[in-house]
């Protein structure tokens, strides 16, 4: 299983998004119901160990993120953060990992909880971004990646909605 | 002088960036000779209505606080940030507002807050204003414990935080710009690790009646 995350509309996905095989892809998208903000609650570590406790449809991103092989995001970006809505989605996901405190690439980081490696693989359109805000989302991205314990990252930016193939 | 505070923490009770910005605010207060109006905003529940909006970018300062989040910013803090960029855009009286930021982490390690103090540079650059500071500090949840315990601010296990809080709270008083300011919890990681992983998360669940097993759920997809 693969997992695509995107903030499109629905008309801009269905012009510019390619999928080339949807039976094995998890689409996270926002048109669906909006999700529920993180309260930040640790429900999902110490309540309801890997899965959010507010059941919007949006509390299996940490179940997710555990069984794929590949998490795909398709997102804008300002001041070097994904967008709004991909941000939400990615604090929601925090139950694929323990609440516990490990040390990994010699600083401290949440234990794993899944066995798997996924790549995290991001596409971001924004058009209008300064070299400062690239180079902040690719070192924040690089970052997120290894919390979520990927095998591989990678940033790519499109300047630009085009067409994008999956 | 006029300064606006934003509590970006997303928890309804108190939390790590409600209360420090309650001692910025006493410190403030304690240094400075003039007086500040200070005004707090909190948007755990709701965004910033038009009128706290209007107020916010009128200010002369402004501090956020909030806890990183998968080593950036909350989503509803960034939505906010949004809000506020087009509200400081629009108004020519924000162009000598300057911003001044506390970001906490869980881990002792208060560099992996790095990206996050960029992050609000860089809003600072789109929105017109001017970037103060970025206080980041590691150990945000032993901050929270001990503030909410009544220890005395600055002492014991927070005096790890006085010199840095004491440049920050210098820094505000006179609108002066800073490099960011990273303050980690003096611990050695096995300990902070050991001390983390048995005394809170465990002793947490176990409250709420998780076993240690229970916290290792994997939910395997079909």
């Amino acid at each position: 299983m693969n997992v695509l995350l995107h903030d499109l509309s629905l008309e801009n996905a269905n012009h510019y998004l390619s999928i080339n095989d949807k039976s094995s892809l998890q689409i996270v998208c926002m048109f669906d119901k909006p999700p529920v903000k993180c309260i930040g609650c640790f429900g999902c570590w110490i309540k309801n160990p890997g899965e959010c406790i507010m059941k919007d449809g949006y509390n299996h991103m940490g179940e997710y993120f555990g069984n794929c092989e590949k998490i795909i995001i398709v997102t804008s970006s300002r001041y070097g953060e994904f967008s709004v809505f991909i941000k939400n989605i990615i604090d929601r996901s925090i139950s694929a990992v323990h609440p516990y405190f490990v040390k990994r690439n010699g600083e401290m980081h949440h234990k794993l909880r899944y066995n798997n490696r996924p790549s995290f693989n991001v596409i971001c359109y924004s058009d209008d971004l300064s070299v400062d805000e690239k180079e902040t989302f690719e070192e924040r991205v690089k970052a997120a990646s290894v919390n979520l314990g990927a095998k591989e990252y990678s940033v790519t930016f499109t300047n630009g909605l085009k067409e994008i193939v999956i | 002088m006029k300064i606006s505070m934003i509590n970006g923490s997303p928890k309804l009770s108190k939390s790590c960036s409600s209360l420090l910005l309650e001692e910025l605010k006493k410190s403030i207060n304690e240094k400075s000779v003039s007086n500040f109006d200070i005004t707090n905003f909190d948007i755990s529940k709701h965004a910033l209505n038009e009128i706290e909006l209007n107020e916010v970018t009128n200010s002369d300062i402004l501090v956020v606080a909030f806890p990183l989040y998968v080593d950036g910013i909350p989503s509803h803090v960034l939505e906010e940030l949004y809000e506020l960029e087009s509200a400081f855009s629009g108004n020519p009286n924000s162009r000598n507002t300057v911003l001044y930021g506390i970001v906490n982490n869980g881990f002792s390690e208060s560099h992996q807050n790095k990206n996050a103090a960029k992050m609000l540079e860089l809003f600072c650059k789109r929105s017109g204003i001017i970037f103060g500071q970025v206080l980041a500090l590691g150990g945000g949840e032993v901050i929270r414990q001990m503030l909410e315990s009544g220890m005395p601010f600055l002492t014991a296990k927070l005096s790890y935080i006085k010199d840095d809080w004491n440049t920050f709270v210098d820094n505000i008083v006179v609108k002066r710009t800073g490099s960011t300011l990273f303050c980690s919890f003096k611990s050695p990681t096995w300990l902070f690790r050991i001390v983390g992983n048995s005394t809170f998360w465990n002793k947490n669940a176990k409250e709420n009646g998780i076993s240690k097993k229970q916290m290792k759920r994997r939910i395997i997809s079909q």
